[in-house]
């Protein structure tokens, strides 16, 4: 009897701690879960994205130091799981990667480290390091290898 | 007879000569779609340079209006390309090396928007932004602008 108890509270502890674990993205193909599923992400830090993220990011470009209302493409990052050159082979011969575009809230004072001009090979703890605390306003999930 | 009013703005948001953002472009469409009054916008950027958003085929200008609507991001007041369009310029800009003015000229030719981007040249003439696709040898796709004088 005392097993069994043990059994059922080691069980109990597995699927609680496990659950609790569990991350939205668990490989590339799960990414389009984020965009489903934005209404959860919108108004939080992208520090909390990155975090649901298992596979790595390997490549990023975007604007985030960007000012101008309306600009192209407004204030945003686009995630890569697959590094810089690989993503521009893919992404010229019309084979778009998996790829996790996040915009921002406008930031009018913006003095947000700005990311090279075609973008550059970065992980998620060096993005969650200079840009976990921008505020998500919208999520978009494109390309599907 | 009816005289044409014709927009300009002059904007701090317009720094290092960058062309009219989504924002202007969107902006144009409503107003020239409420009255045929609107032909033109001009814009003045922070370092002078000067462009001109101006309708060429206003039925054209309600299609492109219908097939990609702007939308509004949280946080910000003016409206966005769509993310079909604005993810199209993004990769333009930042993976095939075109400048964010080809990107706009191009985008506006492709996609049959009815509104042709003009610049204004030192001597004060305006012409009309055209940017032409290429493919290299290797698949590269490249852009080159091809401007009419």
């Amino acid at each position: 009897m005392k097993s069994l108890v043990k059994l059922f509270a080691f069980l109990f502890l597995l699927t609680a701690t496990s659950c609790h674990a569990q991350k939205i993205v668990q490989r590339t193909a799960d990414a389009k879960k984020l965009e489903i599923n934005k209404d959860q992400f919108i108004g939080k830090p992208f520090k909390e994205l990155l975090g649901q993220l298992v596979p790595k990011i390997k490549y990023a470009y975007g604007t985030p130091d960007n000012k101008s209302v309306g600009a192209i493409g407004g204030t945003y990052i686009k995630l890569f799981f697959v590094d810089k050159d690989e993503s521009k082979k893919k992404i010229i011969h019309n084979e778009a990667p998996t790829g996790i575009t996040v915009r921002f809230k406008l930031e009018p004072k913006n003095t947000r480290k700005p990311m090279p001009l075609g973008g550059l090979d970065i992980t998620s703890e060096e993005l969650a390091k200079e840009y976990g605390d921008m505020i998500i306003s919208d999520i978009y999930v494109s390309g599907k290898n | 007879m009816q005289a044409k009013i014709a927009l300009v703005h002059c904007s701090q948001y317009h720094q290092d000569n960058k062309p009219p953002d989504s924002g202007d472009l969107y902006g144009f469409i409503k107003l020239a779609s409420e009255s045929n009054l609107y032909q033109t916008r001009y814009l003045v950027t922070e370092s002078g340079a000067v462009y001109a958003l101006v309708v060429t085929d206003m039925q054209a200008v309600i299609k492109f209006n219908t097939d990609y609507p702007s939308q509004t991001m949280i946080g910000d007041n003016e409206p966005d390309f769509p993310e079909s369009l604005a993810n199209e310029i993004n990769e333009m800009t930042q993976i095939e090396g075109a400048t964010p003015e080809m990107a706009l000229a191009f985008i506006l030719n492709e996609k049959n928007a009815g509104i042709a981007l003009l610049k204004q040249t030192i001597n004060g003439n305006f012409k009309r932004l055209n940017t032409t696709e290429n493919i290299d040898n290797n698949g590269n796709k490249y852009y080159t602008a091809s401007n009419c004088q």
